[in-house]
């Protein structure tokens, strides 16, 4: 054993408190070693023949903020850079920045020290901190509409440094955040936009119009090959991981009951959002379509696994687990007969990816990877029976040599779960009132691994896909109930599960409160309106619901609440042909007549470009023998339709023609 | 010795870390450590017996709505935590009840209802009463706890244990987990 490696350790000597009691050290002895070189030679020797000289070392566990702050200087006035790093990175807890801004003037102004040589030191640490805090955490200083942060900073410097490089700096700042008021800060996602691969805000920033005033494609999933998908994620993913800021992971801020987390945390909401959103994404293209051959469905599933195994070479770990979260959900993983059709190399590989987020043992599987290949240059997964997967050895190696391996998205989650529960677990306050110290330093060996894995992401390359980007925003999404609604359509549930139904006292799943915040900046991924036939409409008003019911959480003390949505079936009338097509499709509160009919249109006719007009149609339920209940355009479809009918039948058609008799007979009306 | 996985819900800031980490590391939170692979497994004797108990804790995932399903799927017994100072945590814990019971596709899950933070009596909405009404409807267990005062967090545990033993006796009396009988061999 080489005595070099251990010369660095430190031998806790005693904890010392000031006379003052406003700080808590900790003192260390630490050994330092000269001519360490020598002991390489031979172990008998070296160890003979290395000299130590020890150095007491005293680290803050606890103090005022006034204290705290001067643990920022060493002795000699220098500055202490892992000490501001992580001071930098958790204050917020304890101090704002304003106040900060000012503490740091004052000590500043202050200090007009005899040694003139150490002052000097000293009064240049202080701007490196500010610069330190600057570089690391603009969004400290983006306080619109006044930036008293800024400002404080900026008549500090003018009055002390006013020819100085950080002074301009802090300027040209200035201007910037004012003029820049309205537009994006790049981290919200409501849509992805291709043109420039940024994210707009949602509700806020509109992108220009010649951009989204182009028409939008209708894309398929099927269209869209796996490469494409994961890497196009994998962009998507480590952009926002890139943005993220790190201290809004902390507990003090996140761990809030605050319902406006979107607003407080909004780097951590959006990436929340995309994943979710990847998550509901897979659940939607395989519920989609109802009637679809389960053979033909088990397809859909295989494609994702096969994207699953891209995402594990790509080393994104976030959209890797969204994606085995979503196989794993209940309304995909209750479908026994679906699954039975999937092939078994793919079953093979999907429980492999699978076991790396096994929740045993607090993660281990899932963190020991993260730490052995996060920043690492390549993945240590290659692809499976490559071959069969019509991968060829050549373009799996082009491929492999790309800069692509290199970055890693992490699942955040299970940071953000360490820092709740190290808020948790340590006080802010110790029982004499000084700032617990040591909680942020256990917080920041979490927030550095962030960092370090943030670096990693920037390693990707990859180009926004004007396609992908079409589908992805395009793509409907369900609600977790419709969800289950639909997975019940195709494979009818167990009596088992029909008979859990009944003691399931509503039909309401979710939390339609904790919902609001991924819906609300995802499901509405609605083309432009503009186009009057567009689904867009239908889909935006259906997801409504679910952010109005975001009050109820607060308002409906009795927990009581209606469900919102049902499935019924619909049909489209088609003069002159005898064949009566059922679909399935659901109907939520905010539904009108109108948008029903616009949906249905769409349902039955695949070719988009047909045009139909929905307004010479109507939509009629059949409520018994020969009987029919016809809805005006505007009605609210949901509250109007007759519930005491035993099924829920509907027909689309020309207002002109008349419901012909054997539609009151068809097979489903039992 | 027999193995448990519960798992602690709730909505966001109702303190189910808190008492998770008041659990499993009692008074040496000192060294709490919570990335590491026993962080969240306690060895406790309950009526005689040792347990293995690993606590799966969605603290700070709660926004990962979806990820829900899975955590439910992998727990054998649940604590439902609400906050006595917030009505919407309480009235949240209807939603998951039923999502585990859809998940489990079973009607009888071993479930504890929990109301915390009752050290903060002063800022109390959710009565006693509502918690113990809503608990006699889904007949399960219900007790304040304060993770703070260290009230109520073991029993809440325990309760939980003794709630899963008696619906699936240990293995081997009833002739179950065949697996553990071949981890022997």
């Amino acid at each position: 054993m080489n005595p070099a490696e251990n010369n660095s350790s430190l031998q806790f000597l005693k904890e010392f408190e000031t006379p003052e009691h406003d700080a808590v050290y900790n003192v260390y002895l630490k050994k330092l070693s000269y001519n360490a070189s020598r002991a390489t030679k031979s172990d008998d020797i070296g160890v003979a023949s290395v000299n130590f000289k020890t150095k007491e070392l005293k680290v803050i566990k606890a103090g005022t903020l006034d204290r705290l702050l001067d643990s920022l200087f060493l002795e000699g006035g220098e500055i202490d850079g892992t000490y501001v790093r992580i001071f930098l990175a958790t204050f917020r807890s304890f101090c704002t920045p304003k106040t900060l801004t000012e503490k740091l003037a004052q000590m500043y102004e202050d200090y007009d020290g005899s040694e003139k040589a150490r002052s000097a030191t000293f009064q240049q640490s202080i701007i490196s901190v500010l610069s330190i805090w600057l570089d690391l955490y603009l969004q400290d200083f983006n306080e619109p509409p006044s930036y008293p942060c800024l400002q404080a900073l900026r008549s500090f410097l003018k009055k002390n440094l006013p020819n100085s490089d950080l002074f301009n700096r802090v300027q040209h700042r200035f201007s910037k955040f004012c003029t820049d008021d309205d537009s994006d800060d790049g981290v919200c996602v409501d849509s992805v936009d291709c043109a420039d691969g940024r994210y707009v805000v949602h509700g806020r920033t509109l992108p220009s119009p010649s951009k989204h005033g182009e028409l939008i494609e209708s894309v398929e999933f099927s269209q869209l090959n796996i490469r494409t998908i994961a890497e196009q994620l994998t962009r998507i993913d480590a952009d926002l991981f890139i943005k993220l800021e790190a201290h809004q992971c902390l507990g003090s801020t996140w761990n809030q009951r605050s319902k406006d987390k979107a607003n407080e945390c909004p780097t951590v909401a959006a990436t929340i959002s995309m994943f979710n959103s990847v998550i509901f994404t897979v659940i939607s293209t395989i519920l989609k379509d109802i009637d679809l051959k389960a053979s033909k469905r088990a397809r859909v599933i295989e494609k994702w696994i096969y994207i699953a195994q891209e995402l594990r070479i790509l080393k994104n770990f976030s959209s890797l687990r969204a994606i085995i979260s979503g196989l794993q959900s209940s309304p995909i993983f209750r479908l026994k007969k679906l699954w039975a059709h999937v092939n078994k190399e793919m079953m093979e590989i999907y429980t492999d990816l699978a076991q790396i987020f096994s929740l045993e043992s607090n993660q281990i599987a899932s963190r020991e990877l993260l730490m052995k290949e996060g920043t690492a240059k390549v993945s240590t997964q290659t692809r499976r029976k490559s071959k069969t997967n019509g991968v060829s050895d050549a373009a799996m190696y082009r491929y492999d040599q790309s800069s692509l391996c290199c970055g890693t998205v992490p699942y955040l989650g299970t940071f953000l779960s360490d820092l709740t529960m190290v808020d948790s677990a340590f006080s802010d306050y110790t029982d004499s009132g000084l700032v617990n110290f040591e909680k942020h330093r256990k917080e920041f060996e979490i927030v550095a691994q962030i960092n370090l894995f943030q670096s990693a992401a920037k390693m990707y390359q990859v180009e926004p896909h004007r396609r992908f980007c079409a589908w992805f925003n395009s793509m409907r999404v369900y609600t977790e109930d419709e969800s289950y609604a639909l997975s019940c359509e195709i494979e009818p549930p167990s009596t088992a599960e029909k008979n859990l139904q009944k003691t399931i006292s509503k039909t309401s799943v979710t939390s339609y409160a904790s919902l609001a915040l991924s819906y609300s900046n995802f499901s509405l991924k609605s083309p432009t309106p503009s186009d009057g036939v567009s689904i867009g409409s239908a889909s935006s008003d259906s997801a409504h619901p679910i952010t109005s019911q975001s009050s109820i959480s607060s308002g409906d003390s009795d927990g009581s609440h209606h469900p919102d949505r049902r499935v019924i079936k619909v049909t489209l009338l088609t003069p002159g042909s005898d064949d009566v097509n059922y679909k399935s499709m659901i109907l939520t509160n905010k539904d009108r007549s109108m948008a029903v009919i616009k949906r249905v249109l769409e349902k039955f006719h695949e070719d988009p470009g047909v045009n139909h007009d929905p307004s010479t149609f109507c939509l009629v339920q059949l409520t018994g023998k020969h009987r029919e209940l016809q809805f005006p355009s505007d009605a609210n479809v949901f509250y109007a339709m007759d519930t005491t009918s035993p099924n829920s039948t509907f027909l689309v058609k020309k207002t002109s023609e008349r419901t012909p008799k054997k539609m009151f007979k068809t097979k489903s009306f039992s | 010795m027999r193995e448990y996985k519960l798992v602690v819900l709730g909505s966001g800031g109702v303190g189910k870390s808190a008492l998770t980490v008041q659990f499993v590391q009692g008074i040496f939170v000192e060294k709490y450590d919570p990335t590491i692979e026993d962080s969240y497994r306690k060895q406790v004797e309950i009526d005689g017996q040792n347990c293995m108990l690993e606590i799966l804790d969605t603290a700070g995932t709660e926004q990962f709505t979806a990820m829900r399903d899975l955590y439910m799927k992998n727990g054998q017994g649940f604590i439902l935590v609400y906050s006595i100072t917030a009505q919407s945590t309480f009235n949240d814990l209807q939603d998951l009840k039923d999502q585990i019971l859809r998940v489990k596709d079973q009607a009888d899950v071993p479930m504890v209802l929990a109301g915390n933070k009752c050290d903060l009596e002063d800022e109390r909405v959710v009565g006693k009463d509502q918690g113990q009404g809503l608990a006699n409807e889904w007949k399960v267990k219900f007790l304040e706890t304060s993770a703070k005062n260290k009230v109520g967090v073991s029993e809440v545990f325990i309760e939980l244990v003794r709630l899963i033993n008696r619906k699936i006796p240990e293995a081997g009396k009833r002739g179950g987990a065949p697996k553990q009988c071949c981890a022997l061999l």
